[in-house]
């Protein structure tokens, strides 16, 4: 076996990791393994079906004698990591190798033990035994208990998957075959031999994962606790450079040594002699890493030196005042009810408030309070007493005197004082001349729109541009003004 | 992970692993190491158990407030059944049971999970649950070749290993020697991997591993390990 001929991934993996892999292992292999176990089991249930009536009690016996059926399928996975595509034929005749005193002590006093798919390549593919298979256990095990949670998993993926099968038939009978229905809950004969076979079918589906994965388990502690990737790194990089000396030259030509062999064991000591061999494992073993002392914390009874006291209620008072005040919580969510909506109203009315002009427009047109208009656009004084009582007529003894910018100034600012105070046009602090023509379109007559805007586009000519109309044309302006807004209106 | 020589590229098959590798639009390489059943199952017994303590705990309290307690306890238990996942999954990525065992919840393209995505995965757990505890999603992780469960099929998302942050293991001290010309970036790799997981190895498989290096150090045994921990220290330390 050598490292070159691994079919999967060699990196450093966490324990769960591992069983991944496993998993993975577990499903391309899938077809041989499952037909490992099918091959293992049948004798097993044969034997069964001789020696028990019931079939709990031949359940029982599949069940137990598992532990049986597994090396075949941890050896099967071995070859086929390592590149060999073993059909089922090559693995059997190993079938010494599956069979012995280990395989008993695993149906006996170990049946139980947690973590079994985890320690079977130590005993399958490493041969060891006794204290040596125990320390090797302890080495490759420390610091991780993946091994017993895969065993507790796949113990539930078993049942998932035969509950699951057996629900799964109860629902897709038709409501029509009642007989049917009692065939898996009554205590007919064939309802029985049904949920056997669920059991059994379940187990062999879990049973190539659960192999695979402890066995892909134990290899990522091998990888590793012995840096099986460093290895091939190593060799790649050394490949790279001409050999120096004879050293280099024997390094090289030795290869892979890190022999998985004829049964995987432990690295490092191919070139020894067996007393070589025994006084280096001695000296190895001697080690602290594989002695060493540990410490294990755990809770011991003592007693329990608590005073239970008296009467009443288990909790304290202030518990029993919360309590009421929990209680009382459909009142406070009554009266948190009301508050909202009171929140919500108001919102919604300065909402409206807020947006009235937008959303009344058109309805109300007299009502502006004096309050609200500006007192000054455009650094023209807008204020009502401001504007002489006779407009049109200050303005034509200004043109008379000489001054038409200020006459023009005058009917503009008149013209916007009366727009506002009296045709109840709303004017906004901030609008220009175009805006203030605009707002006039919309809302006043053609014919008064037509006259403002006349009377806008002289005065920004005078103001933006200092073009001068004509005398005559400012006269009749003067006049034309008069004419739409007349004297001063009385206060009424 | 470096490609591994041999037999298999000769054949042109992939060496088996549990990776999915991804590449961003930058060209850069993602590898997430997908979770499998198992780890996943543990998770998933994890969040149970601390599910069933809140309903056991919401019960207790919730059982003095009579009637309104009981309309309470019921949107509760309803609220955490479906969405005590999808919180935490968008919060952090991972359930507390996915965080005590080292996984999270990813997109496909490697990208945190996302609101939508969570909630599918997470709904979808009733296709999953079908017939009976997980069934479907068990058989569907058990083919799928990333341990897809039905949910996470419909949503595009992953379970993988959390990898860890800024963790550079210890090396032992050495003096500081540079390594010979010609050494290649993942041949550096290799010495620095070496001398950080001293701790780990046997001091035997050290020298064993170190003498492969002759060609490199020119010695062999101890003082090879010696030398490519005076060369990792050199690396270590930047030129």
């Amino acid at each position: 076996m050598k490292l070159d001929e691994i079919t999967v991934a060699i990196r450093p993996r966490n324990a769960w990791e591992g069983i991944d892999l496993g998993f993975a292992m577990a499903r391309r292999w899938f077809g041989r393994l499952w037909l490992l176990w099918i091959l293992m089991a049948t004798p097993a249930l044969a034997v069964g079906l001789l020696l028990f009536d019931s079939p709990w009690a031949l359940l029982l016996w599949i069940w137990w004698l598992k532990p049986a059926y597994e090396p075949a399928l941890v050896y099967g996975v071995s070859r086929a990591v390592f590149g060999e595509t073993p059909a089922v034929r090559a693995v059997l005749p190993h079938w010494r190798r599956f069979f012995n005193l280990q395989t008993l002590a695993n149906l006996t006093y170990r049946r139980l033990a947690p973590s079994r798919s985890f320690y079977m390549p130590v005993q399958v593919l490493e041969g060891l035994k006794g204290r040596a298979r125990a320390e090797r256990i302890r080495v490759l095990g420390r610091g991780q208990q993946a091994g017993g949670w895969l065993t507790l998993t796949a113990m539930h993926f078993e049942w998932v998957l035969q509950f699951g099968f057996v629900v799964l038939v109860v629902l897709l009978v038709p409501e029509e075959l009642q007989w049917a229905e009692a065939l898996f809950a009554g205590s007919d004969a064939l309802g029985e031999w049904l949920w056997a076979l669920s059991v059994a079918a379940a187990a062999s589906v879990i049973a190539p994962f659960y192999v695979a994965g402890g066995f892909a388990l134990y290899l990522s502690r091998r990888i590793d606790l012995e840096a099986w990737d460093l290895e091939l790194n190593f060799r790649r990089l050394a490949a790279g450079f001409p050999p120096r000396g004879a050293l280099g030259r024997a390094a090289l030509a030795a290869g892979f040594t890190l022999a998985l062999g004829a049964g995987f064991p432990p690295p490092g000591l191919a070139a020894a002699s067996p007393q070589q061999a025994d006084a280096l494992i001695q000296e190895v073993l001697a080690d602290e890493a594989f002695g060493a002392p540990q410490e294990v914390g755990y809770w011991r009874y003592t007693g329990d030196g608590i005073e239970w006291g008296g009467d009443g209620p288990w909790w304290p008072d202030w518990m029993g005042g919360l309590i009421e005040f929990l209680g009382a919580l459909p009142e406070v969510a009554r009266l948190l009810l009301w508050v909202a909506a009171g929140v919500v109203l108001a919102l919604l009315a300065a909402w409206l408030l807020r947006n009235r002009e937008r959303l009344f427009r058109g309805r109300r047109r007299a009502a502006v309070g004096a309050g609200e208009a500006p007192a000054e656009l455009f650094g023209l004084d807008l204020r009502q007493e401001r504007l002489p009582d006779d407009p049109a007529a200050e303005a034509l003894r200004l043109i008379a005197a000489g001054d038409p910018r200020a006459a023009l100034s005058l009917l503009y600012r008149g013209a916007l004082v009366r727009l506002i105070f009296d045709h109840g046009l709303e004017i906004p602090r901030s609008a220009t001349e175009g805006e203030c023509m605009q707002r006039v379109e919309q809302r006043c007559s053609a014919e008064l729109s037509a006259f403002f805007t006349e009377l806008t586009r002289h005065w920004r000519s005078l103001a933006y541009a200092h073009r001068m109309p004509q005398r005559v044309r400012l006269q009749r302006l003067a006049e034309a003004w008069g004419e739409r807004f007349g004297r001063r209106h009385e206060p009424a | 992970m470096q490609r591994q020589a041999g037999a298999l590229a000769a054949q042109g098959m992939t060496p088996l692993d549990t990776l999915l590798e991804h590449e961003t639009p930058e060209g850069i390489l993602l590898e997430l190491r997908l979770a499998g059943p198992v780890v996943r199952a543990c998770a998933w017994a994890i969040d149970a158990v601390i599910r069933g303590v809140l309903y056991i705990g919401l019960g207790i309290l919730l059982s003095y407030l009579g009637q309104m307690g009981t309309a309470v306890m019921l949107i509760l238990f309803f609220v955490i059944e479906w969405f005590y996942p999808v919180f935490f999954e968008v919060r952090s990525g991972m359930t507390p049971g996915k965080q005590v065992m080292g996984v999270w919840v990813i997109h496909d393209n490697g990208t945190p999970v996302s609101l939508p995505s969570s909630l599918v995965r997470n709904l979808l757990r009733t296709a999953d649950f079908f017939p009976l505890f997980y069934g479907a999603g068990l058989l569907t992780m058990l083919m799928n070749r990333q341990f897809k469960r039905l949910g996470d099929l419909a949503a595009g998302t992953l379970v993988v290993y959390r990898d860890p942050h800024g963790q550079r293991r210890a090396m032992p001290e050495a003096q500081p020697e540079p390594p010979p010309q010609g050494l290649s970036y993942a041949g550096q790799e290799a010495l620095l991997d070496f001398a950080e997981r001293d701790a780990q190895l046997s001091a035997e498989r050290k020298a064993e591993l170190a003498t492969l290096l002759h060609p490199v150090t020119g010695c062999g045994g101890a003082a090879a390990v010696a030398k490519l921990h005076g060369y990792a220290n050199w690396l270590a330390r930047g030129r």
